[in-house]
């Protein structure tokens, strides 16, 4: 509880609200779902639905609470058995109690028959767990066992339309009320049990009096139902109103509508499943070749770390070859120039000499050698006169030194 | 892919689909595989909104007679 005080000798005290908020809890959990008998001493309708009464013995009153269609054949001055829980009204700090269902003491005792035939059925185990059918996971054929006329087929065909149109309805047209009720609905159920395709039944019927609700405390009908093949729902009365039906069916919904919303998965949640399926595969996918795109980029890399190393040992290898290359370059155009430099000697003299002849001047030679002393010369000597364009062969006849 | 058939209904193929999403997720399976499962995925993604696109309400009423179940389209 929130903000509980303690005052100087550590003694715990309640506010006003937290008291009754607190007897209501307790109240509710010991009190809840229980019977009480007595004679109606007053009653009162109001147009909200609900309706207040009070029920008395010999000695005390209790105020009760309940809605217009569960105390429908009641009236001031009849003994009933009520079943329901007390409820605190915490505003006022009144309690009173809630009516779930009421029973006429002076019809035969309806709950007592009620109560006994659930013994009964209970322990031939009709209620067991054991033999609920689980529903199926997307039912596609919904069977139903109700009027054709009336709010509920419409209300179930509300909310199938609106969240799960892909769904195919199949009524077997049903008096869920009155005389023939009892052989309708059972008919209705063999009928439906013969159809395969059907994937789901919803036994359905709207509000009303116990004893309008009580052909589905039948004997024949809950054996019937416990019959079937097919997976059932019950969807009988308000939240309140529990029938034997409620009990040996695979699933008790508290209204037709709710019967619907629990047999038939919304479109939009089984698109979402279906995104979320596929997304899963193409994640998948994408996230598998991202992957090996890495394992490509990384064996690049590794490739591409080791052609690096490659380049750097061919650099130094360039680098020497160009080097050798360059230097045998060098060393050829050296030689090539000294070449040219002794080839252009050897012009030069040649040209030189051609230039001197043609000035007049001729070289003598004597046995091929070129004589430039007289001393060396003889008379009667033969020699060759070189000229700029030939040479003469001569005979010395006189020699003349120069005198110094 | 050993299940090339028409899936037999909307419940079949949902389920198969989900098969396939936590099949792909084993680490062995190869691209090739996965590109058949991806295949077969978006074939039954698109069955399955096909079938809940048919937003038609369809109810019949049902009424035995002679012993056969017959139906009725209710408008």
């Amino acid at each position: 509880m929130d903000g509980l005080f303690y005052d100087m000798n550590n003694q715990l005290i309640y506010t006003v609200t937290q008291i009754n908020n607190y007897s209501a809890d307790l109240l509710k959990k010991e009190l809840s779902n229980v019977w009480v008998s007595g004679e109606i001493s007053s009653l009162k309708k109001y147009p909200s639905g609900f309706a207040y009464l009070t029920l008395k013995d010999s000695i005390s009153e209790l105020s009760c609470i309940s809605n217009h269609e569960v105390i429908s054949n009641i009236e001031v001055g009849m003994e009933v058995t009520i079943n329901g829980s007390i409820d605190i009204y915490t505003i006022k700090g009144n309690y009173q109690f809630r009516i779930n269902n009421v029973f006429l003491k002076g019809k035969g005792n309806l709950w007592l028959k009620y109560n006994k035939l659930k013994d009964k059925l209970s322990k031939e185990g009709l209620f067991d767990m054991k033999y609920k059918k689980k529903l199926p996971s997307l039912p596609q054929n919904i069977g139903i066992i109700t009027s054709k006329e009336g709010s509920v087929l419409s209300d179930i065909r509300n909310i199938v339309n609106r969240r799960s149109p892909y769904v195919s309805l199949f009524v077997m047209d049903t008096k869920v009320s009155g005389k023939n009720a009892v052989t309708s609905i059972c008919e209705s159920i063999k009928n439906f049990n013969e159809l395969k395709y059907i994937d789901v039944i919803i036994i359905a019927r709207g509000g009303g009096s116990i004893e309008d609700l009580s052909v589905f405390n039948e004997e024949k009908l809950v054996r019937e139902i416990f019959k079937l093949n097919t997976p059932v729902i019950s969807a009988i009365g308000h939240e309140t109103d529990f029938t034997l039906c409620d009990f040996v069916s695979d699933l008790r919904a508290s209204t037709p509508s709710e019967a619907a919303q629990l047999c038939c998965i919304s479109t939009r949640e089984l698109l979402e499943k279906i995104c979320y399926d596929f997304d899963k595969i193409i994640s998948k996918i994408q996230y598998s070749i991202n992957n090996k795109q890495e394992n490509l980029s990384r064996i690049d890399l590794v490739i591409n770390k080791k052609l690096e190393k490659n380049m750097i040992i061919n650099k130094q290898e360039r680098v020497e070859f160009f080097l050798n290359l360059i230097q045998k370059r060098i060393i050829d155009k050296k030689n090539f120039l000294l070449s040219l430099i002794k080839s252009n000697e050897k012009v030069f003299k040649k040209y030189d000499d051609y230039k001197i002849k043609k000035l007049g001047y001729s070289i003598i030679k004597k046995n091929n050698t070129i004589i430039t002393d007289i001393d060396k010369l003889n008379k009667n000597d033969n020699i060759e006169i070189d000229m700029y364009n030939g040479y003469v062969n001569a005979k010395i006849k006189e020699l003349n030194k120069h005198e110094k | 892919m050993k299940n090339k058939k028409e899936p037999q209904n909307f419940e079949d193929a949902l389920k198969e689909l989900e098969e396939l999403s936590e099949m792909i997720q084993d680490d062995s399976t190869s691209l090739d595989q996965m590109l058949e499962i991806f295949e077969r995925g978006s074939y039954l993604s698109k069955y399955c909104k096909n079938k809940l696109a048919n937003v038609d309400e369809k109810i019949s009423i049902l009424i035995k007679k002679n012993e056969n179940i017959e139906k009725k389209e209710l408008k």
